[in-house]
């Protein structure tokens, strides 16, 4: 699957992954890695537009903050609007999936 | 993963670009380093780690440049929400401090009401008559073309038909070229009236580009010799008179005892000024002969120019043309040339400067109104500096606080402006209902004047700069004076420099309000001038109007001078008539010249052939109108269609070409006739009363009858009580004749345009004048009371140390009196240096004329020491011990 995909789909997994709590940017990128089985390898340039992307349009607000290496990071957390957009766009995605799996899965 | 704890917030994201850059990088740098840590704990080297980590992340420098604009993008969009708010802030704090004080509020939007309306109203009418687009396809394309010829009265004259053919077969620059004339028609039917019309060339319509709202317009040869009769009618007419029924096409309507099938409907909007009130359009239907004089013009023409041609190379092209003619036909040509001028001038060319003029006026108006509330607001500005004292402490800036005064002041300007529109739309409903019916047909552009769109903008343009404009007078002020003197000073408001200011902008008001007024002054005596002209007749007692009789039922010479016979034989028995007679055309009504020679005397070359208005007239005429005799007699019995031919000259005739002889006697060369003059009459003006009266000849009616004359009465009692009897009595004669409205001659003279220009003007200047006026009392009253307020303290200690009351009432009115001063000198330095725009305007007088000045400069003076007398009494009953107590 590697850089092929879709900027809206990674927008959902970004807010997903805040949706436990802040997290940095490095944070968010190996979580995605890891919760996927390295099966989703986001292109870091691609990812950070992302979440500057979506500070931009308010669904995640950012701060700075010194991480667990005691390094200066810049922290994204999840706004009430960037919460109601998850369940908005989960709810789409998981219908767009059912429906492709219907098709596919008939013989 | 396990969930982060919390991260300590250091500070916020900050806002600015460069700052900015730097986040990023240190974000990225910081992605950089956790990936590295995590190789060098997978046992890669430090180098190696740092290595791979770069490669992994892909193009640092295009991310760094990606993210920038997005961050910027976001930062914009965060400034521009927060300065909304805060603007909204403001705003709501601007409102609410406008409704805690109603009445200052109050007056402040009244003035801005007046100020913004009235231009408003004005602008409405500028607009639609100088600046919107005529109603044609290109109208900028369009022109009007006339002949110019020495001899002749107005410098202009209509072409010949002839003529026109040429024009139209000859040029190079024209697509097109049309011709029209007016003229009233008889329409019959149950109640004959006559009807406001006009005659075309079939082509006229096509060369404007105006298309039929039903039907069709002209079709080619339908202006030919006896083509079957059709006729156009207005929007309203159609209205009117067919309830807009579309089955109208194809009908056939009665005009002028003939019938005619109406084949269109012109649109709503087309208005075509020269003849503004044709309600019906007919083709020309002059007969063979006519169209083939040279020298009898009566055709006015229009034209469209060809892409790429102008003005000035229409107008040569013309005059060569014109030349050629001459040439080829001297005798009717010979000295004759052309000229071209944009249709737009033509149809409002005259009413320019006085618009213009009225639209100067009520900007000076407004510029008086901004002053006045610049004055009140600074006032308020004093009142408040405790508040603003606060807010300063509070941390607002000086930039905001700013804000925060011209908020308000856009406020009041936006809502006085709206004020204003309401009041704009009364104006112009009233402005048009004074105005006299024919002014409204000659500019019909006026009827379109009114609140759209159009006029909406323009008054929220004018609010906003207004606003702008008095809102900076205290907002500047607040940014020159110091924070620390707010907070120090006294209760009683004393931002430093506020008096001399607000002095200053009385001032300028006065000068403004000198400027309305010696207009005012300048147009009254215009006026005065003007009345006081010796018309040479006597107009009061005299009701005129226009009789038309059907001309198919009285097409012969003979029918038409029996049937004007028995009418004026029946009006001399009523008892409301003490004299009735007929003319062609009444005195103010131009046209109708014809050339003529001195018989014995050698013919003069053809382009210097002398030319004289000509009129027909019954033997009565003269004594209805109160025109003196002054030689010889007037017509009589014996001046019919078979005695030899009369004439009667007037003064000027006389003086131009008989100077020192006896005009009775002499004989005149009409075409192929000789006329021999019996009478001289006193001048009477021909077009407006202020033009030179040119030679006039005035014929029998009775050997030259038309089937519709201009009636005029000279009555015991008033235009009303004559309407009734004379339509009996017209009725009685033939009741499918009609009148057109009975006018009286003294108002058809206060209604000719050269008087009329003066009189509507002077009305509104004197209204300006007069708002103005009122305005600056206002004002310097104020700035009376504030300095005596302000001066309490010194009044008190110089009162305590002897001073006599009179010396302080003294002091106010020499301050008012230097103001009053100064306003009057910079205000008649401005006059004159704007007085040239109006000169063509006035009569008689001039812009420099210093009566004016020294009349209107007492009157000013007077009126500022008369508004100081109540404060300086105030000054004087300042109670000392009080005074100086006083914090």
């Amino acid at each position: 699957m590697a850089t092929d995909i879709l900027q809206g789909t990674l927008d959902t997994l970004v807010l997903k992954t805040l949706s436990w709590g802040p997290r940095h940017g490095y944070a968010v990128a190996r979580w995605i890695k890891d919760t996927s089985d390295a099966a989703i390898n986001v292109e870091d340039r691609a990812l950070y537009v992302a979440l500057h992307r979506l500070e931009e349009r308010g669904w995640v607000e950012s701060e700075w903050g010194l991480s667990e290496s005691n390094r200066k990071a810049k922290y994204y957390h999840l706004t009430a609007a960037g919460r109601h957009q998850l369940k908005q766009k989960t709810a789409d995605w998981t219908t767009y999936a059912n429906a492709v799996f219907k098709i596919l899965r008939t013989a | 993963m396990t969930d982060q704890s919390g991260p300590r917030k250091l500070f916020r994201v900050a806002p600015t670009t460069k700052h900015l850059q730097h986040e990023i990088d240190d974000e990225m740098r910081f992605h950089l380093q956790a990936r590295a840590d995590d190789l060098i704990r997978q046992g890669y080297s430090a180098s190696d780690a740092e290595r791979i980590s770069l490669h992994e992340f892909g193009d640092v420098s295009a991310a760094r440049a990606e993210l920038a604009s997005i961050d910027r993008r976001r930062m914009s969009k965060v400034a521009l929400r927060e300065w909304l708010s805060s603007w909204l802030q403001d705003l709501r704090f601007a409102t609410r401090g406008l409704r805690a004080r109603p009445g200052f509020s109050a007056t402040i939007l009244l003035t801005l009401a007046l100020g913004i309306g009235a231009n408003a109203a004005i602008f409405s009418v500028v607009d639609a008559v100088l600046l919107r687009p005529l109603p044609f396809t290109a109208p900028d394309r369009l022109v009007h073309l006339w002949e110019t010829f020495e001899s002749n009265v107005g410098n202009r004259s209509e072409a010949s038909y002839p003529d026109y053919l040429d024009w139209r077969a000859r040029n190079k620059v024209f697509a097109d070229l049309g011709g029209y004339h007016g003229g009233s028609f008889l329409v019959g039917g149950p109640q004959p009236m006559t009807v406001g019309g006009a005659r075309a060339t079939a082509n006229f319509f096509d060369a404007l580009g105006v298309h039929a709202l039903v039907g069709r317009t002209f079709a080619p040869g339908e202006d030919a010799v006896g083509a079957p009769r059709v006729v156009l009618l207005s929007y309203g007419f159609w209205q009117r008179q067919f309830s807009a029924d579309p089955r109208a096409i194809g009908s056939s309507i009665t005009i002028n005892g003939g019938p005619a099938t109406v084949v269109g409907v012109l649109p709503a909007n087309f208005r075509f000024a020269r003849q503004g009130g044709a309600e019906i359009w007919v083709p020309i239907d002059r007969p063979q002969r006519t169209r083939e004089q040279r020298g009898n013009h009566w055709l006015n023409v229009v034209g469209r120019l060809k892409p790429g041609a102008t003005i000035e190379s229409a107008s040569a092209d013309l005059s060569a043309i014109m030349r050629e003619l001459a040439r080829e036909y001297p005798q009717s040509n010979s000295g004759r040339d052309g000229k071209v001028v944009s249709l737009r001038d033509e149809l409002a060319g005259s009413v320019r400067p006085v618009l213009v003029l009225l639209y100067g006026a009520v900007v000076v108006v407004l510029l008086i109104a901004c002053v006045n509330v610049a004055n009140l607001l600074l006032i308020r500005l004093a009142d408040r500096q405790r508040e603003i004292a606060v807010r300063v402490a509070l941390g607002a800036g000086k930039a905001r606080l700013m804000r925060q005064l011209l908020t308000e002041s856009l406020l009041l300007a936006v809502v006085g402006g709206l004020l204003g529109l309401v009041l704009a739309w009364a104006g112009v409903h009233w402005l048009l209902s004074l105005l006299p019916e024919h002014h409204l047909r000659g500019l019909p552009s006026l009827t379109v004047a009114g609140i759209d769109p159009r006029i909406v903008a323009y008054a929220f343009v004018v609010s906003l700069v207004a606003g702008i404009g008095f809102g900076l007078v205290p907002a500047l002020r607040l940014s020159g004076s110091s924070v620390h003197d707010t907070l120090k000073s006294s209760a009683r408001g004393t931002i430093a420099g506020v008096s001399r200011l607000r002095d200053t902008l009385v001032v300028g008001e006065i000068a403004l309000t000198v400027i309305l007024l010696s207009g005012a002054v300048l147009f009254g005596r215009s006026l005065l001038r003007l009345m006081a002209i010796d018309t040479g007749f006597r107009p009061e007692h005299v009701v005129t109007t226009s009789v038309v009789f059907p001309a198919s039922r009285y097409s012969t010479p003979a029918s038409q001078a029996a049937v004007f016979d028995r009418l004026l034989d029946r009006l001399h028995e009523s008892p409301t008539t003490a004299v009735a007679g007929i003319t062609s055309k009444l005195p103010l009504d131009f046209g109708n010249s014809l050339g003529f020679t001195i018989a014995g005397q050698p013919v003069p070359d053809p382009s210097r052939v002398p030319t004289a208005s000509y009129r027909q007239v019954s033997p009565d005429y003269f004594r209805a109108m109160g025109i003196p005799v002054v030689r010889g007699r007037a017509f009589g019995a014996g001046d019919g269609p078979t005695s030899p031919l009369t004439a009667v000259i007037n003064r000027a005739l006389a003086a131009a070409y008989f100077a020192g002889v006896d005009p009775v006697g002499q004989r005149l060369v009409l075409g192929a006739d000789t006329a021999l003059v019996v009478g001289m009459v006193g001048d009477v003006p021909i077009g407006n009363i202020d033009e030179k009266i040119p030679p006039t000849l005035y014929l029998s009616f009775a050997r030259y009858p038309q089937s519709s004359m201009a009636l005029a009465i000279r009555t015991t009692a008033g235009p009303d009580q004559v309407a009734r009897p004379l339509r009996q009595v017209l009725a009685s004669v033939d009741p499918g004749a009609a009148l057109t409205p009975i006018v009286a001659m003294d108002e058809l003279i206060g209604d000719s345009p050269s008087v009329f220009m003066r009189r509507f003007p002077l009305y509104l200047v004197g209204a300006f004048a007069i708002t103005a006026l009122l305005l600056a009392i206002v004002g310097i009253y104020g700035v009376a009371s504030y300095a005596v307020a302000q001066r309490t303290r010194e009044m008190g200690i110089r009162m305590a140390l002897g001073a006599r009351p009179r010396s302080l009432v003294g002091l106010v009115m020499r301050h008012s009196g230097w103001m009053a001063v100064a306003g009057v000198t910079l205000g008649v330095v401005a006059t004159l240096m704007l007085g040239g725009f109006a000169e063509k305007l006035l009569y008689g007088v001039q812009p420099s004329d210093p009566l004016t000045y020294v009349v209107v400069a007492t009157a000013l003076l007077v009126v500022a020491l008369a508004a100081t007398i109540s404060p300086a009494r105030r000054a004087t009953r300042v109670d000392p011990a009080v005074a100086l107590r006083a914090e």
